[in-house]
């Protein structure tokens, strides 16, 4: 899984979201490195919903504007938690080669 | 409408026509949400991520080259996942110009690779000047003739029968519905058209959709369409021509799933003695119109004529092709139920008993079809009173029905082996099957009437139940 989906995985893991809120969100947990444009945020949600992992909630209308929420799936928790062990063995053997490298 | 709102709606149109529609405002929301506070001008970054969201949507989109390059030059269609894509092309606007275009496009795209291939076979004196002149003056005339015919061509039968063409082959309605019947119908329409309705391939088309529309339930359709086809093709085919019968065999058969039993019979019988002048009663086809004709009979209540019929095609049959399902053991059913219709249970235990040993033999114990019979069997085994006999038979079924997981087998075995438990005073393991029912079959795969006999079964106070294995014939249809 490549880095943008699963922060935008991760992003919608707690709460549903609309684009702004969306990228917003991903911009804070890659600490400001990854500004989602709303070309790549589309093309990513257009990917996802197709996968089943993510679906669209609801939409309003705020100010004359259209949002539309999105919300993660069961497959999609799935997808993050699997996701999410393997970069954290990856972590971690990387920490226990750089620690083993120092000694 | 801020310059900036404007701007961003102009690049949307990057975007597939679908996507602008579904998602746009969306798409304009959330950019203008990115613009810098107080700004007025769009950002280059947001600019281009639209631009490059749109082009790699329309990317993701599009049919691959292989795909596209016979449904715009010939009008194939294409597989499901390219149906959004093919949708918004066809119905989206200028789509005959679009279609026009590129078939100019192939043209001059052809017309160099000619005159490339010559000159590399040295027949041709290389002249690239000439032939790209030739081209453009090509172009300039497909141009000039499709801006004077540019309404015209909107709005013509060739536009309209290519639309049409695309989506009959892609399974797909004139509205863009899926419809299993559009490809079939499209073809028959386009026989009739270019070699009238009489034509032998037209016939055989409309047997062709005849039979998609029975496997759809579109069984008035059929009918009427066969109906046509049978007059049709008595009137123009000389008798002696096989696809003639092929059609009245195939409207006997959709009219006896239309339950219209007596015209079945009639149309069958017509068959039968068509197949028997033809071909000699001993022939497949002749067996085959016999084996169903009796079905007929037997479906319209017609026992005496069913079991005369159906006991000869089974006997020649059997010396036939011992080895068959259809038309021997077939037959051999059909024959095995007249008989029981009749009330002639002993002779239809002796024929059942034939027909069950068979399709163990040829399908396996486990098998649908050796399934239902063996259930159908001990059926009868429990009415005439051979009740261990039954308890046997039917405990093995049910037993090999839960092993192969076939759920209608279980249901209808388990339920006479319950009531056969019954009826031999066995009452707690009626009970036990009976419970074992209930709890694994839900109410309705069940049936109303069987799941209120289980559950009288139940009920300690109750008499002997009366039981109705079914008839456990698995037909699929007449050829």
């Amino acid at each position: 899984m490549r880095e943008p989906t699963f922060l935008i995985l991760v992003a919608l893991a707690d709460a549903e979201r609309h684009g702004y809120g969306i990228i917003r969100e991903v911009e804070e947990l890659s600490e400001g490195r990854l500004k989602l444009g709303p070309g790549s945020l589309y093309g990513a949600l257009d990917r996802l919903s197709e996968q089943n992992l993510i679906r669209s909630t609801r939409t309003e209308v705020v100010n004359g504007r259209l949002r539309r929420y999105y919300a993660i799936n069961d497959a999609g928790r799935i997808a993050v938690r699997e996701e999410a062990t393997r970069r954290s063995a990856v972590l971690q053997a990387a920490e226990s080669r750089l620690g083993l490298a120092s000694t | 409408m801020t310059s900036a709102e404007r701007r961003v709606r102009l690049l949307l149109r990057a975007w597939p026509r679908p996507d602008r529609i579904e998602r746009g405002e969306e798409i304009v929301t959330t950019t203008l949400d990115l613009v810098p506070q107080g700004g007025d001008r769009l950002p280059m970054r947001l600019a281009a991520s639209v631009v490059f969201g749109g082009l790699r949507a329309r990317w993701r989109t599009h049919p691959p080259f292989q795909h596209w390059w016979v449904y715009a030059m010939y009008g194939a269609g294409l597989p499901p996942q390219w149906h959004r894509w093919m949708l918004d092309d066809l119905f989206g606007p200028g789509w005959s110009r679009r279609m026009y275009g590129r078939m100019c496009a192939f043209q001059a795209t052809t017309y160099l690779a000619l005159m490339f291939v010559l000159s590399a076979v040295g027949l041709r004196q290389p002249s690239w000047p000439t032939a790209i002149a030739d081209v453009l003056v090509w172009l300039l005339v497909f141009v000039i003739c499709g801006m004077i015919t540019g309404s015209a061509l909107s709005h013509s039968r060739w536009s309209r029968r290519r639309r049409v063409r695309c989506l009959a082959d892609s399974g797909l309605d004139e509205d863009g519905r899926v419809d299993p019947l559009a490809k079939p119908r499209y073809l028959l329409d386009q026989d009739r058209r270019r070699r009238g309705a009489d034509d032998r391939a037209a016939l055989k088309r409309a047997r062709t959709l005849a039979t998609e529309m029975t496997s759809v339930g579109k069984l008035e359709d059929a009918v009427s369409l066969l109906s046509d086809t049978f007059e049709r093709a008595k009137r123009v085919l000389p008798h002696t021509d096989e696809p003639t019968w092929r059609a009245g065999d195939q409207l006997a058969w959709a009219l006896a799933q239309q339950g219209r039993t007596h015209d079945a019979v009639q149309v069958g019988r017509e068959v039968l003695a068509a197949q028997v002048r033809l071909h000699g009663p001993d022939h497949d086809l002749s067996l085959g119109a016999a084996s169903r004709f009796g079905h007929y009979l037997r479906s319209a209540g017609q026992l005496e004529e069913a079991i005369s019929v159906l006991g000869d095609s089974f006997e020649r049959s059997r010396q036939r092709a011992p080895d068959a399902e259809r038309p021997t053991w077939w037959a051999g059913h059909e024959l095995s139920l007249a008989l029981a219709e009749a009330g002639r249970l002993d002779a239809a235990i002796r024929v059942g008993r034939d027909v069950l040993t068979s399709r163990q033999r040829l399908h396996g114990p486990d098998s649908a079809l050796a399934l239902h019979t063996a259930t159908t069997l001990g059926g009868w085994l429990l009415k005439v009173g051979q009740v261990d006999q039954a308890i046997e038979l039917l405990a093995d079924t049910w037993t090999q029905a839960r092993n192969a997981a076939c759920s209608d087998a279980v249901v209808a075995s388990g339920t006479c082996l319950a009531a056969a438990y019954w009826q031999s005073n066995r009452h707690d393991e009626a009970q036990v099957v009976a419970g074992i029912l209930l709890s694994e079959v839900d109410t309705e795969s069940l049936g109303s009437e069987r799941a209120e006999l289980l559950e009288l079964l139940m009920t300690p106070a109750t008499q002997d139940p009366d039981i109705d294995p079914g008839d456990g014939t698995g037909q699929s249809g007449p050829l």
